[in-house]
């Protein structure tokens, strides 16, 4: 089964056979073919380029085109704020400026960047959609409501209920049009994404959301495509009224439990997405901590109906190791990694007695210094620091990619990758030292040795 | 004089950012009709930095603190009550 199968299966809350993948590549794209994402979400070349680094690099079982969410709102007036390592923000919103709900017309690929986002849609299609999943994102109704209205928006549901109905309705409208453009471009599955669902009490996602969200997705379901409502933010208390709506899949963030959303989804039959965390694991966390996070989730969310992802678009710095920690994760190249230890225990590894030996000897521990960068430093420090030493220290990687690695790991003590231990104790983890901080470490070392 | 402070990720997810405007649209607002409150925009390049920022209690962004005291975590705090915040300060 391809890629593009495993995706569209789970989504339609079958049976796979292996968890699919996909990598939430937004502004991050921009950042792998090292442009800005003012640029990147300019040019439809830059965003072809960027997805299909994107796809050669993590190799993902679906992509979305673009992540912006505001491509909507520009079309229809609100000015953005363009940023080097952010997508763009809405500034100012047409509502407040003094125009009317009536004067707003439904955008078509004339208006704002549509021209830009759909030719590179179609260019992504046609080159990887054959391979992998494609997803065409929608602003979903409520967001771009509150792109157009301003947090004036929250007040006027409850003083002036009628006018958040007439703006809904024409968002609705705008969500058909935009879902049927992206479709005409060739996208498999249309995710409504509506973070901003997360700020409102379950009522007012009920008569605000729920009719004009309903019928977004029964649209897209008549267009014959897939569709999926993507939240972020603490969304919990919303997650039963998303699947009440009857898109094929939701997909959550860290801030709803996965084992919460799930239970909810199998009850209405909605398949799941999510919800590797963002920052505390793919920006600032380790390859180790991605390959645990993304290990939980998969434990969690099964085989059916369940595509693995980030919670939401990946921050432009994310380090592009940690991404690929995840692809080797789904993929089983480090699954013993991860695996109980007791899995480990036909595996005999004999630590050395390290007090007696002649040599100071160092343990690198690490994902693979081939592949993952901070490993790579930190190999490349202990070699540095240990020139002219040789007959003296003596240093190892061990690549955690194998089970006999795993198994020295654990009897090290290790949790985090990469590791530097020093006759058997753990001096350095995650950050690389400096060359002299590690020579002097290993110069003690070995003095602690002569005196022996 | 109440202070606010506004603590931001320099690289949030889409909804945080979206978020994050909302907030700093909302307090820009604000500083025009109370100009005697002071607010302070604290980007955080790492989280790591949180542990320097007296009152934070829910790391989620964007959070909001007057005096020192966390308002919001992660959401568009409601005007009416930071309002009422800022004349219970006076």
């Amino acid at each position: 089964m391809n890629s593009k199968q495993l995706v569209l299966d789970a989504i339609q809350n079958k049976k796979v056979e292996r968890i699919p993948w996909v990598p939430f590549v937004g502004c991050h794209a921009a950042k792998l073919i090292d442009v800005d994402c003012e640029n990147y979400f300019k040019n439809s070349d830059y965003i072809v380029k960027g997805v299909s680094e994107a796809f050669k690099l993590y190799s993902p079982d679906g992509l979305p085109a673009l992540f912006d969410l505001q491509v909507e709102a520009e079309a229809l007036g609100c000015k953005l704020v363009y940023s080097k390592n952010n997508p763009p923000s809405v500034s100012s919103h047409v509502l407040e400026d003094g125009k009317k709900i009536s004067d707003l017309k439904v955008p078509t690929e004339k208006d704002g960047r549509f021209a830009i986002v759909l030719d590179a849609t179609r260019r992504i299609c046609s080159t990887l959609g054959d391979k992998i999943a494609i997803y065409g994102l929608i602003t979903g109704p409520f967001t771009l409501a509150l792109h157009l209205m301003g947090t004036e928006i929250f007040y006027q549901m409850m003083d002036e209920p009628e006018n958040v109905h007439e703006l809904m309705s024409f968002c609705e409208k705008v969500c058909k049009n935009t879902a049927r453009m992206y479709i005409e471009a060739g996208v498999d599955i249309v995710a409504s994404v509506d973070p901003m669902v997360s700020q409102i009490s379950p009522s007012n996602f009920e008569e605000f959301v729920t009719p004009y969200a309903t019928r977004i997705f029964n649209y897209i379901r008549e267009l014959g495509k897939n569709s999926s409502f993507f939240v972020c933010g603490n969304a919990k208390n919303n997650i039963e009224h998303m699947c009440k709506c009857n898109p094929d899949n939701i997909s959550i963030d860290e801030n709803v439990p996965l084992d919460f959303a799930k239970e909810i989804c199998t009850k209405y039959g909605v398949s799941l997405g999510g919800n590797i965390k963002l920052t505390v694991t793919m920006l600032f966390g380790t390859p180790f901590d991605n390959i645990n996070d993304a290990k939980n989730c998969m434990d969690i969310g099964g085989n059916k109906g369940f595509v693995l992802s980030p919670g939401c678009d990946m921050p432009y710095d994310t380090p592009i190791e940690n991404v690929k920690a995840v692809t080797g994760a789904v993929h089983g190249e480090v699954s013993d990694f991860i695996e109980n230890e007791s899995t480990l225990s036909d595996i005999e590894v004999l630590l050395p007695d390290y007090k007696n030996e002649k040599k100071v000897i160092i343990d690198v521990i690490t994902l693979d210094s081939a592949s993952c960068a901070p490993c790579q430093y930190m190999v490349a420090a202990v070699k540095a620091a240990a020139e002219g030493l040789e007959d003296k220290v003596e240093w190892t990687e061990y690549k955690i990619k194998e089970k006999t690695s795993v198994a020295r790991m654990l009897k090290l003590g290790v949790k985090n990758i990469p590791t530097i231990c020093i006759d058997g104790e753990i001096k350095y983890v995650s950050l690389i030292p400096s060359v002299a901080e590690l020579r002097n470490s290993i110069l003690d070392a070995i003095e602690k040795k002569k005196n022996n | 004089m109440s202070k606010i402070t506004i603590v931001t990720l320099s690289q949030p997810c889409s909804a945080c950012y979206i978020t994050e405007g909302l907030v700093r649209e909302m307090f820009n607002k604000f500083k025009k009709e109370f100009p005697f409150i002071d607010i302070e925009y604290i980007i955080l390049d790492n989280l790591r930095e949180v542990a320097n920022i007296e009152g934070i209690e829910i790391e989620k962004f964007p959070a909001v603190l007057i005096d020192g005291e966390q308002v919001t975590a992660g959401s568009v705090p409601d005007k009416n009550q930071i309002i009422k915040f800022i004349h219970h300060k006076l």
